[in-house]
């Protein structure tokens, strides 16, 4: 069986749990619980161990989707993940303090991944906060790796069209898939 | 050849370029107004039709270079500029190169466009994502993506003119080399895109 884990991180409320929901063949394995940071994010639930959700290319291949806890305290469910990675979607709300730091302090710790291509940030609630823009993002997301063009693209995880793009986009970036 | 429609838009957006501010207005014989805030990137489109006249008559462009010229403060809810500038660069210089644009130039990506804010086929995806990779000239690009060269060519026009290409000095004749689909072509098939 051929496989490829593509994950789906950034903060609480970026909507992770969503994009997969939306990409997904299958009913997706969503783990969530109260959120106990409701001061950092209304959020009532929100995930505590993975969400997941796959796409099946044929018998024998499937595109594993796999979203990871957007709480810092479990960050080390990235580093068992992101061995396994053959790419990264990052996904920041725009309204959020600090968003485009936010985007460049998540996508540091996956800096393999970005260094070699193989990461998109999909910006959400742009329709409630339209600054940050998207260049701004890319802007210090080049200033922080520099040599590394990380696509960002608006998104609304809801939209299936917007997310199959967002998925195109980062399958096309990477080197080793070279027949487009 | 006098610039006409789309391409005498697209010729006053070109000059823009590099500037910090500028507005610019554009008259359409239809009684339609475009303003595009240069600094802000965005433009703003009064009495915009439900579809995107392919073949529009121009009445009048202003420019206007001052620094710190920003849209006039009543007009609400500008939309972005890359995808004014997406679809007049696709569509200002049918099957040619836009006149800005020199020979024996190829063309490496800068910046990924916003896909998700403009109305994009597959095929400008995968064009993407080769400029990537390494410099191609319109006709290169179009044989590496199997695409018809004036896709390619339109593709080229319209990235160039919303800032996101690099010139490079000719490069040699892209390999292509015939595959076994890759991932993306499948997951493509397996989506229906």
């Amino acid at each position: 069986m051929a496989e490829h884990v593509i994950l789906f991180a950034g903060p609480m409320g970026a909507g992770k749990t969503t994009a997969i929901q939306t990409l997904s063949d299958i009913a997706t394995v969503t783990t969530e619980a109260a959120n106990t940071e409701r001061h950092v994010v209304d959020k009532a639930t929100t995930t505590v161990a993975l969400d997941y959700g796959e796409i099946t290319l044929g018998d024998d291949e499937k595109v594993r989707l796999y979203g990871v806890p957007g709480q810092k305290r479990f960050d080390f469910m990235w580093t068992i993940l992101k061995e396994r990675a053959k790419g990264l979607v990052l996904l920041v709300n725009n309204d959020s303090p600090d968003a485009v730091a936010v985007a460049v302090d998540y996508l540091s710790n996956f800096g393999e991944l970005v260094e070699s291509g193989c990461a998109v940030v999909g910006v959400s609630r742009r329709d409630i906060a339209r600054y940050p823009s998207t260049d701004d993002y890319a802007d210090a997301i080049a200033a922080a790796h520099p040599g590394a063009m990380v696509p960002v693209f608006t998104v609304d995880p809801r939209d299936s069209a917007q997310m199959i793009t967002v998925l195109l986009s980062l399958i096309a970036n990477l080197k080793e898939d070279v027949s487009l | 050849m006098p610039a006409v429609g789309w391409a005498r838009v697209a010729m006053a957006l070109q000059t823009l370029q590099g500037l910090p501010d500028a507005v610019l207005l554009v008259d359409l014989a239809d009684g339609g107004l475009i303003v595009v805030d240069w600094g802000r990137k965005d433009y703003w489109w009064q009495r915009a039709p439900q579809a995107f006249p392919l073949r529009p008559t121009i009445s009048k462009i202003r420019v206007y270079r001052e620094e710190g010229a920003r849209l006039p403060f009543m007009l609400e809810q500008p939309a972005e500029l890359s995808s004014l500038l997406w679809l007049v660069g696709i569509h200002a210089f049918p099957q040619a190169p836009a006149w800005w644009l020199a020979e024996g130039v190829s063309y490496q990506l800068a910046r990924w466009p916003d896909f998700t804010v403009l109305a994009h086929a597959t095929e400008h995806v995968s064009m993407t994502a080769l400029l990537a990779r390494r410099a191609y000239s319109a006709d290169e690009l179009a044989v590496a993506a199997d695409v018809d060269p004036a896709m390619a060519q339109s593709f080229i026009n319209a990235l160039s003119l919303m800032g996101l290409l690099r010139e490079t000095a000719s490069a040699p004749a892209a390999v292509v080399e015939v595959r076994a689909p890759g991932l993306f072509a499948r997951l493509r098939a397996r989506l229906g895109v």
